[in-house]
């Protein structure tokens, strides 16, 4: 047990399930904070302004970039005309798209792993290659 | 699938203590009613098939009795093991972390958060900014579709029914499905940032690495206790593995930095690696509320009329309001014109800050009466940067 678990206290109740930690977490961010780990009760107004400052550190990020629009992004177009859309970018279209980067809900989720499980992921890769490259092929 | 992800699948990431003194603080802050009151004073329990796992208890419970489901341990051992280590931060973790080390609040500190998750042995650093742009054209190529089909375009027969809610939100999720299913037709069906890379690094991520997936071990830093819920998650398998093996949030990296000896503010301004770590700012505003429709906004009016922004800033989404709505203009470019015969189109949205104001909207919804194209919910109040992972500083109460 570390030091710190030791000042706080109360290890039988730590350890309910052995990887539950979150309150040791708490009381140790507090003593980073503050050095001496004081504690109080917390109070909605403070929490607001933690909101407003922790957004604004976003905003003038987002301010300071030269890119500042996701379909600029270089590296997603790479991964589109090397990956998901050969030869393209054609978000939300291919096989391999929606394999990887969507999903389903509720009672859906049952059917939708069947389905991983029985493609493979190589397989939507070939798919994919296949309907893009053999279309460029096609166009030539 | 490790037995974390099992035993959070089973009974749910967050936990109250048996010292628990019956205040009802968290009570007051859970949106869905999920923690049982026997009395004031007496001992609470939470109810997980009514908990969305987002911890907003944890961070309200002035005596921090209520815990989240630790995967610290799993992590470590990947990375003594030699593992190729891949890890991915949330937007949301470089405007926080520093205030565990004592710096002001809101300070960004991404060089060196960087350079701590490479001191702490990670193999791979990549940024979950560059797959919060991916999801902007993934879902917002969706989200196009579903008004191309609505205005009787011919090619869209397929897409989905409008309003499309954001999906990339687990607590938001968890929410619909446990208590409105009957709108999970208008969820996007776009996975949330963290899955989306998680699926990359085993598949793109390491064909170009030259690594072997089974040897990849890929961690997310969350500032999210419902993202350890989301990862477990049994269909997120799409790459042929478990896409996420671990979530730790950002109070348990300052506590890794600090167990580590790092002394954080003297990092050096590190640098994330390249293929899947390059973001755009509007990936970094998906932080906070209103940040994902702001930043869908900006890619639907390029692709929409042919032209950017002029001013990249959309005010009528910022602020942090429960619901807010806005009505924003886009220009059609030609091909659009000739098909429709319109000149323009009015992209009407709307924004949940606390996943509790979703409510009346779904109400819309059920009645027809719902004119929305586009809502973003966050189930916490400000969204992320105040999620159920960050650092608490109970001394500045
Ligand atoms: S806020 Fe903490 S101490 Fe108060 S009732 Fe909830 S768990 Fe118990
Ligand atoms: S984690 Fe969220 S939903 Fe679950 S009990 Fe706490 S506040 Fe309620
Ligand atoms: S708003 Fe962000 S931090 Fe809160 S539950 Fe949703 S994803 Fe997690």
């Amino acid at each position: 047990m570390s030091h710190i678990e030791r000042i706080i206290g109360d290890p039988a109740t730590i350890t309910r399930r052995e990887a539950i930690k979150g309150a040791v977490t708490v009381v140790i961010s507090a003593i980073l904070a503050s050095g001496i780990g004081t504690f109080a009760i917390s109070s909605i107004e403070k929490a607001k302004k933690y909101i407003t400052t922790r957004i604004g550190g976003l905003y003038s990020q987002d301010a300071g970039m030269t890119l500042r629009v996701s379909h600029a992004n270089p590296e997603v177009i790479t991964l589109y005309e090397t990956f998901l859309s050969p030869g393209a970018v054609a978000p939300a279209e291919s096989e391999l798209s929606h394999r990887l980067l969507h999903t389903v809900y509720g009672s859906d989720v049952e059917h939708h792993i069947a389905h991983l499980k029985e493609v493979s992921i190589e397989e939507a890769i070939e798919e994919t290659d296949a309907s893009y490259l053999g279309a460029a092929h096609a166009a030539e | 699938m490790s037995s974390i992800c099992e035993d959070i699948l089973a009974n749910g990431v967050i936990t109250i203590t048996g010292e628990c003194k019956g205040c009802d603080a968290c009570v007051k802050q859970c949106p869905t009613g999920a923690i049982t009151v026997n009395g004031l004073g007496t001992k609470h329990a939470i109810d997980p098939e009514k908990c969305v796992n987002c911890g907003r208890c944890l961070v309200a419970c002035p005596f921090g009795r209520i815990q989240d489901v630790s995967m610290v341990e799993d992590v470590k051992a990947a990375i003594a093991a030699g593992k190729t280590v891949v890890v991915q931060p949330a937007p949301a973790v470089r405007v926080a972390l520093a205030e565990a080390f004592g710096a002001e609040v809101g300070t960004n500190a991404e060089g060196k958060m960087f350079s701590a998750l490479r001191e702490l042995g990670f193999t791979v650093v990549y940024d979950t900014l560059f797959s919060a742009d991916l999801t902007i054209m993934e879902e917002g190529y969706e989200l196009l579709g579903r008004i191309f089909k609505s205005l009787g375009l011919p090619g869209y027969e397929n897409a989905g029914v409008l309003p499309q809610f954001t999906s990339c939100c687990p607590g938001w999720v968890r929410y619909a499905e446990l208590f409105h299913p009957e709108i999970l037709p208008n969820l996007s069906t776009a996975k949330s940032p963290m899955m989306m890379l998680g699926a990359l690094i085993k598949t793109y991520g390491a064909k170009n690495l030259g690594v072997n997936p089974a040897d990849v071990y890929s961690v997310a830093i969350m500032p999210c206790t419902a993202k350890k819920f989301e990862a477990s998650r049994p269909e997120f398998i799409s790459s042929g593995y478990q896409d996420v093996d671990a979530v730790i949030t950002t109070r348990e990296l300052a506590e890794m930095i600090a167990e580590a000896g790092i002394d954080f503010a003297s990092l050096p301004e590190g640098e994330v690696d390249k293929l899947l770590g390059t973001g755009s700012g509007a990936g970094v505003i998906f932080g906070a509320t209103g940040g994902v429709m702001e930043a869908a906004l900006r890619t639907a009016y390029a692709v929409v009329s042919g032209e950017e922004l002029a001013v990249l800033e959309i005010d009528a989404v910022r602020g942090e309001g429960a619901l807010r709505e806005a009505t924003i203009t886009i220009p059609l470019n030609a091909d659009l014109k000739a098909a429709t015969g319109a000149e323009s189109v009015d992209v009407k949205v709307a924004i949940v800050s606390g996943v509790e104001n979703v409510e009346p909207v779904i109400e819309q919804i059920n009645a027809g009466t719902c004119d929305y194209h586009f809502i973003e919910v966050m189930n916490c109040p400000g969204g992320c940067i105040n999620g159920g992972g960050q650092p608490i500083e109970h001394s500045i109460f």
